[in-house]
């Protein structure tokens, strides 16, 4: 760890409006923490800016939270190669009503790899991405009912026609 | 091959012995893999254990192909897909049913929202294969069980 970045990722989260919380000895990850309005200026800065050079998208993992609010939090996993650093920004929206979907900036613009990453979140935990080209569902079929990795996720009776329940 | 006359190089068989002959002695599967089970099919496909020798020589299309090797976990999205393959097969068409997965859900038969319970519930099966996944030796012992089974039919009933 090299902590003479400490203070510029101070200045970052000031400028951009979000939580910077420091090194986490652990992970080895920076770690981030930001809402849906901050969060495209916070990874737009991490992307751009040539102190960060986040270069390398790892992932973007989701997470559905039913306390204290109902809410989902998007991890977004960053490393930059040529700077040696790996950074992760968590990014919480809360649920407020069954039938509407929490929004998230898209990054694929970004980072290419996050087209999948965000198609993938985006059909398992239910999220709109504010920007994505071509926001089809990627593993599950076209018309697949309901969101399966919420946490109160219920599989539908059938699908064309055959039972999913395991039945003797 | 019934009856050799021993004189002149004649053979006497009926006519559904040697189709079934034929049909018994090349097995040629569809090649395709759905998951884990598709690596052990894999490797019985190649040198160690060698499946060539049993006649069984993969066919990348359906319209060639026999049998129907199902190796792994059959989703829903694919369930539809290994139907149509299913049909594009000219008959006499076999099924081999292979790993636990295949045969009945495996692993995701409680929580797997996904996964059909058993291809049985899509397509005919004439081997059922278990393990998970089995190895080569059991994916053989189905391609003789279902020689086995070929030899015994009859078109005349
Ligand atoms: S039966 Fe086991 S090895 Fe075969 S596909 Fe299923 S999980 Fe994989």
């Amino acid at each position: 760890m090299d902590s003479s970045i400490e203070p510029l990722f101070l200045d970052l989260a000031q400028k951009t409006g979000t939580d910077f919380t420091g090194f986490d000895q652990t992970s080895g990850y920076w770690e981030f923490k930001s809402d849906v309005i901050h969060l495209r200026s916070l990874l737009e800065n991490l992307y751009m800016d040539n102190s960060f050079w986040c270069d390398f998208l790892q992932s973007i993992s989701g997470e559905h939270k039913q306390a204290p609010l109902e809410s989902i939090v998007l991890h977004y996993h960053l490393e930059s190669l040529t700077r040696s650093l790996k950074i992760h920004v968590a990014c919480s929206e809360n649920i407020v009503e069954a039938s509407i979907k929490p929004t998230f900036p898209s990054v694929s613009d970004l980072w290419k790899a996050a087209d999948w990453h965000e198609r993938e979140s985006a059909e398992l935990f239910g999220i709109h991405f504010e920007g994505h080209p071509d926001l089809r569902k990627l593993l599950l079929p076209n018309d697949w009912q309901g969101f399966p990795l919420r946490k109160d996720y219920q599989a539908q009776e059938r699908y064309h026609g055959l039972k999913i329940k395991y039945e003797k | 091959m019934s009856e050799k006359s021993g004189e002149s190089g004649l053979m006497l068989t009926t006519l559904d012995d040697l189709s079934n002959w034929a049909q018994a002695s090349s097995l040629w599967p569809l090649s395709f893999g759905l998951a884990c089970c598709a690596i052990e099919m894999m490797g019985s496909y190649a040198s160690s254990f060698d499946l060539d020798r049993f006649g069984v020589i993969p066919r990348a299309s359906p319209r060639q192909a026999d049998v129907m090797i199902v190796s792994g976990t059959v989703t829903f999205k694919m369930a539809d897909r290994v139907k149509r393959l299913y049909e594009q097969m000219a008959e006499p068409r076999f099924v081999i049913s292979m790993g636990s997965c295949s045969n009945c859900g495996g692993p995701y038969w409680e929580h797997g929202y996904h996964v059909v319970k058993g291809v049985d519930r899509i397509i005919p099966v004439d081997v059922y294969v278990p393990g998970c996944p089995p190895r080569p030796e059991a994916l053989i012992g189905a391609i003789i069980k279902l020689q086995e089974k070929i030899r015994k039919t009859s078109e005349n009933g």
